[in-house]
C-alpha cells in the first residue's frame, strides 16, 4: 500500500518542466516588489521615491508582531511606491518600484553577515530565529507563513520535522528541481532546523512521481538514523498538512488543532533551501525559483528570478507566448489566483506562473448541481460540498456552519470533479467570509 | 533620444513591407499578453466529465439492452423508445421556453429520461401513451419541481407509475418474446410475465437461462439481465455510478427472497434467482435507483437507499396488490433522500472544528 489518504483525486500532472534544470534569469530593468508577501497585514514602505538603495536592503516592515521584512532584490533607485489591489490577499497593498542600476551593490548588512563567516553548526536557536526574521524567510509553498514565527511557536513542542516535497499541484516543479539541484542546501536547511529545535525524527515526504529526487535525498541521508525519505502516492491534495500527516502516520489532524501541539513542524522543500541560504550565506530572500509554464508559454522553464520581476518579463524570458492566454495564474491551477493584469511582480509565494488558454465554452451549460456526489466522494475533509454550495448560494450561512464549512481546505477538488461546473469553492469562500465577519470561526 | 525615435519611425514601414513580401518561415508572430484577462475563482482546471458526457455515457450503457429489446419484440420497441426520447426532448425545450428558463436540452438529460421511460413500456404501447408519459415526466415531474437537479422523483419512473395507474391495460399488455412487432401492435400475442406467475405462487415457465438472457415477456428494456448487467458494469468501470446502490438493492432482495421463499417444492436459491431476474429489478438497480438527482450523495446514504428499496420491493411483491414493486420502491426512497443524506453526513476528517 502506497502511503496516502482517503478522498482527493489524481490530476494530470503537466510536470514536463520537472526535467528542465533551473535557469537563472538576469535581473530585469525594473522590479516591482509587493509589500504584501507574507501572511498577515501588508507592510509599510521604509523607503521613499528617489532613494538610492542597495541589494538586500530592507524596503518594507511593520511593527506587527509576526511581521517579516521585504528586501530590495536589486540595487538602484526607488522610482515610485504604488498602491495596488493584491489578488492573493484581496486587499489594497503597496508595491515598491525600483529602477535597477545593474550593479547589484550589496547592502552593508549582507557584507557584515558575510564577514562574520558564521559557522552554521554553532548557531544558537535565538540566532537562527533572528537570522530568518531579518532575512525575510517565509514558507515558499504558497502559504507564506514567516519561518521564524513557525519555529518560535513550535519550540519545545515539535519533535518531528516533516519536509513537504509532495508538490501535489499540477504544473509546479519548483520543489522537484530544488531536490535534484540543491540537495546539499536542502539537507543543510534541514540540519539547521533540527539543531535549532532539537528535532528527534525527520521525514522527507515525496510524491512518487518524483522518485528520482527521492532517490537522491535517500542516497545522501544514508546512515542518518533520524532522517527518512518516504514516498507518497501521487494524488491531490497530498501536500496539505493534514493529508501528509495522515499518509505518514495515520493520525487524523483536525483543522482546529495546531501541529506543534501534536509534535509536528512542517517545512516545504524550497523553504529549507532558503533557510540554508539565509544562515550560511547571509543572503536575505531576494530571489526564488518559479515554474513558468502552461500551454500558452513557448518554452516552459524553471526560472530563478529576483523577487519583483514583472510577470511580463518572466513570460518574455520563457520565449513569450504561442497563443493568447485566457488566464494568467499566480500559483498552481488548483489553488492559485488568476491575475487581472500583468502589473504584478514575482512574490515570495509565487511557486508557478501559468498562462493557460481557455476551455472550449461552446457547449457550456449554466452551472447546475445534479447531486452526483462526486464532491462528497472526493472531499479529503469529508465535507458535503454539494450542500455547502447549495446553502451558500441561498446565503444560508448558519446552515453552512452546521455543515462544517470552516473545516474546508479550499483545495478545489470539489469544483474540479463537478460535472455540473458549479463553483463550489467560491460559494464556500463566501460563506466563510460571511461567518468570519459575523464572528463565527 | 529624439533622433532614435525618428529612426525607429523611419525603419518601421520598411520592415513591415519586407515581411509582407517575404514572410520568414522561422519567425513566429509575437503574441502580446491580452489586455483583458479572465479572472475566475480557483480551481482553474476541470475534470473532463460534464453533465452532458455523463448522460451520454448512461445512454450508451443502455444501448445493449435496447438492442436486445428490439431484437425480441421487433422494430416497434425501438419506435416506442424513439417516440419517448423525441417527445421528452421537445417537451423540455417547450417547457423551458414557456417558463423563461435557459434552454438546457444540450445536457441530454431529457433524452436519457425519454429512453428510460421507453424501455419501461411494453412494446405494444400506443404512440399517444408514450407521448403523454414523456410530457408528464418532463413537464410535471422535472420542470415543475425546478428542472434538472431539483426534481424529487425520478421522472421516467414517476411517468411509468402514472401511466400504469391511468391506463393499466395498455401498460400490462405484454407480448411473448420473438413476436417481432413491426409498426402495429395488432398481431401481438399476449403473455404473462414471470412476475405474474410468481405472484400466483408458481415458478414461471421460462428457464433461469431464458430469464437471464431475456427470452421472456416484459417491458422493452427490462427483460435481459445479461445486457443490463453489461451496461451496468460499464457504468461502474467508468465510475459513473458507484457499487453501493445496485449491490445493496439487489442484495437485499436476494437475501429476503432466499430467507423467505414463497413457492414450495423448489430450492431456495432457485426461487431467489427467479425473483432477482424477474421484472425490472436489474434495470431499476443500475439505471433508475442510481439516478444522481434522486439518490443520496453519501456512501452510507446510498447503502441505506438501496437496502430500503430492496426491502420495499419484496414487501410489495409478497404482500402488495401489484406483481411488481421496483418503481414504487424507488419512488418511495426518492422522497426520503434528503433525510437519508442528513442522517448520513460523513464525519469530518479529524473531527469538526469546535465552536470558537
Amino acid at each position: 500500500m502506497r502511503l496516502s489518504f482517503r478522498g482527493g483525486i489524481h490530476i494530470a500532472g503537466h510536470k514536463e518542466t520537472g526535467k528542465l534544470p533551473i535557469e537563472v534569469m538576469p535581473a530585469p530593468g525594473i522590479v516591482r516588489i509587493s509589500l504584501a508577501q507574507h501572511s498577515g497585514p501588508p507592510l509599510k514602505a521604509t523607503v521613499a521615491p528617489g532613494d538610492k538603495i542597495c541589494l538586500g536592503q530592507i524596503i518594507g516592515m511593520s511593527d506587527w508582531k509576526f511581521a517579516c521584512p521585504v528586501h530590495s532584490s536589486v540595487s538602484g533607485r526607488v522610482s515610485a511606491i504604488e498602491k495596488y489591489y493584491d489578488p492573493v490577499k484581496a486587499a489594497w497593498a503597496e508595491a515598491v518600484i525600483i529602477e535597477n542600476d545593474g550593479l547589484d551593490t550589496p547592502d552593508e548588512s549582507i557584507l557584515r553577515a558575510q564577514a562574520q563567516k558564521r559557522e552554521i553548526e554553532r548557531l544558537t536557536t535565538d540566532e537562527v530565529i533572528s537570522i530568518l526574521k531579518y532575512a525575510g524567510v517565509v514558507g515558499l509553498g504558497g502559504a507564506v507563513f514567516p519561518a521564524h514565527i513557525k519555529i518560535q511557536n513550535s519550540l519545545g513542542k515539535a519533535k518531528t520535522l516533516l519536509i513537504n516535497c509532495a508538490e501535489c499541484e499540477p504544473y509546479i516543479t519548483v520543489d522537484h528541481r530544488a531536490m535534484l539541484e540543491y540537495p546539499e542546501k536542502l539537507l543543510g536547511g534541514v540540519d539547521i532546523i533540527i539543531r535549532a529545535m532539537g528535532i528527534e525524527r525527520t521525514m522527507i515526504a515525496v510524491e512518487d512521481n518524483k522518485a528520482d529526487a527521492a532517490a537522491v535525498l535517500a542516497g545522501m541521508t544514508e546512515g542518518r538514523a533520524d532522517i527518512e525519505v518516504k514516498l507518497l502516492k501521487t494524488k491531490y491534495p497530498q501536500g496539505d498538512k493534514g493529508m501528509i500527516i495522515y499518509a505518514l502516520s495515520k493520525t487524523k489532524v483536525a483543522r482546529s488543532m495546531r501541529l506543534a501541539d501534536l509534535g509536528y513542524i512542517i517545512f516545504n522543500a524550497s523553504t529549507c533551501v532558503a533557510i540554508y541560504n539565509a544562515c550560511a550565506e547571509g543572503m536575505p530572500l531576494t530571489q526564488r525559483v518559479v515554474t513558468v509554464t502552461g500551454d500558452c508559454i513557448k518554452n516552459p522553464k524553471n526560472v530563478l528570478a529576483r523577487i519583483g520581476t514583472p510577470v511580463a518579463d518572466l513570460i518574455g524570458f520563457c520565449g513569450g507566448l504561442v497563443k493568447a492566454p485566457e488566464k494568467i495564474i499566480n500559483g498552481g491551477p488548483m489553488m492559485g489566483n488568476a491575475l487581472w493584469d500583468t502589473n504584478y511582480g514575482l512574490t515570495k509565494g509565487m511557486s508557478a506562473l501559468l498562462a493557460l488558454s481557455g476551455r472550449d465554452k461552446k457547449d457550456e451549460l449554466p452551472a447546475c448541481c445534479i447531486n452526483c456526489g462526486r464532491c462528497v466522494q472526493h472531499c479529503p475533509m469529508r465535507l458535503m460540498p454539494n450542500y455547502l454550495a447549495r446553502l451558500g448560494k441561498a446565503q444560508n450561512y448558519d446552515r453552512c456552519y452546521e455543515y462544517n464549512v470552516n473545516d474546508c481546505l479550499e483545495c478545489g477538488v470539489c469544483s474540479y470533479v463537478c460535472p455540473g461546473r458549479v463553483e463550489i469553492v467560491q460559494y464556500i469562500r463566501q460563506a466563510k467570509n460571511a461567518l468570519y465577519a459575523a464572528g463565527k470561526r | 533620444m529624439n533622433e532614435n525615435k525618428k529612426n525607429v519611425v523611419l525603419e518601421e514601414p520598411e520592415a513591415k513591407a519586407q515581411t509582407k513580401v517575404e514572410p520568414k518561415a522561422e519567425e513566429t508572430p509575437k503574441i502580446s499578453i491580452p489586455n483583458l484577462l479572465t479572472v475566475t475563482p480557483s480551481p482553474h482546471l476541470r475534470h473532463r466529465d460534464s453533465t452532458r458526457t455523463i448522460m451520454l455515457e448512461v445512454i450508451f450503457a443502455l444501448l445493449p439492452a435496447l438492442l436486445w429489446g428490439t431484437y425480441v419484440f421487433g422494430l416497434r420497441a425501438l419506435l416506442v423508445c424513439a417516440i419517448c426520447a423525441g417527445s421528452c426532448y421537445l417537451a423540455e425545450y417547450v417547457t423551458q421556453r414557456a417558463m423563461g428558463r435557459p434552454v438546457t436540452i444540450n445536457d441530454c438529460s431529457a433524452l436519457l429520461t425519454g429512453l428510460l421511460l421507453g424501455m419501461n413500456l411494453p412494446a405494444t404501447a400506443p404512440a399517444w401513451l408514450a407521448i403523454v408519459g414523456s410530457v408528464f415526466a418532463i413537464m410535471v415531474v422535472k420542470q415543475l419541481f425546478g428542472g434538472l437537479g431539483h426534481n424529487v422523483f425520478n421522472p421516467a419512473l414517476a411517468a411509468r407509475v402514472f401511466l400504469s395507474l391511468a391506463w393499466p391495460s395498455y401498460m400490462t399488455n405484454f407480448t411473448a418474446p420473438y413476436a417481432r412487432l413491426l409498426f402495429s401492435p395488432a398481431d401481438a400475442v399476449a403473455t404473462a410475465t414471470p412476475l405474474v406467475s410468481l405472484k400466483h405462487g408458481a415458478l414461471p415457465g421460462a428457464s433461469l437461462l431464458d430469464m437471464f438472457l431475456g427470452n421472456v415477456g416484459g417491458t422493452i428494456g427490462e427483460v435481459s439481465a445479461f445486457f443490463l448487467l453489461l451496461g451496468g458494469l460499464y457504468l461502474l468501470v467508468r465510475k459513473i455510478i458507484t457499487w453501493h446502490i445496485p449491490v445493496t438493492y439487489i442484495g437485499t432482495v436476494a437475501l429476503l427472497t432466499f430467507a423467505f421463499p414463497q413457492v414450495g417444492g423448489v430450492a431456495r436459491w432457485e426461487f431467489m434467482l427467479y425473483e432477482v431476474l424477474a421484472g425490472g429489478l436489474i434495470i431499476g438497480a443500475f439505471f433508475m435507483a442510481t439516478d444522481y438527482v434522486t439518490s443520496p450523495s453519501t456512501r452510507w446514504g446510498r447503502m441505506i437507499f438501496g437496502a430500503g428499496a430492496g426491502l420495499l420491493v419484496v414487501f410489495i411483491r409478497y404482500f402488495g396488490g401489484y406483481p411488481e414493486g421496483v418503481s414504487f420502491s424507488i419512488l418511495v426512497m426518492n422522497s426520503l433522500v434528503w433525510y437519508i443524506e442528513r442522517a448520513t453526513k460523513p464525519r469530518v476528517f479529524g473531527g469538526a472544528k469546535k465552536n470558537a
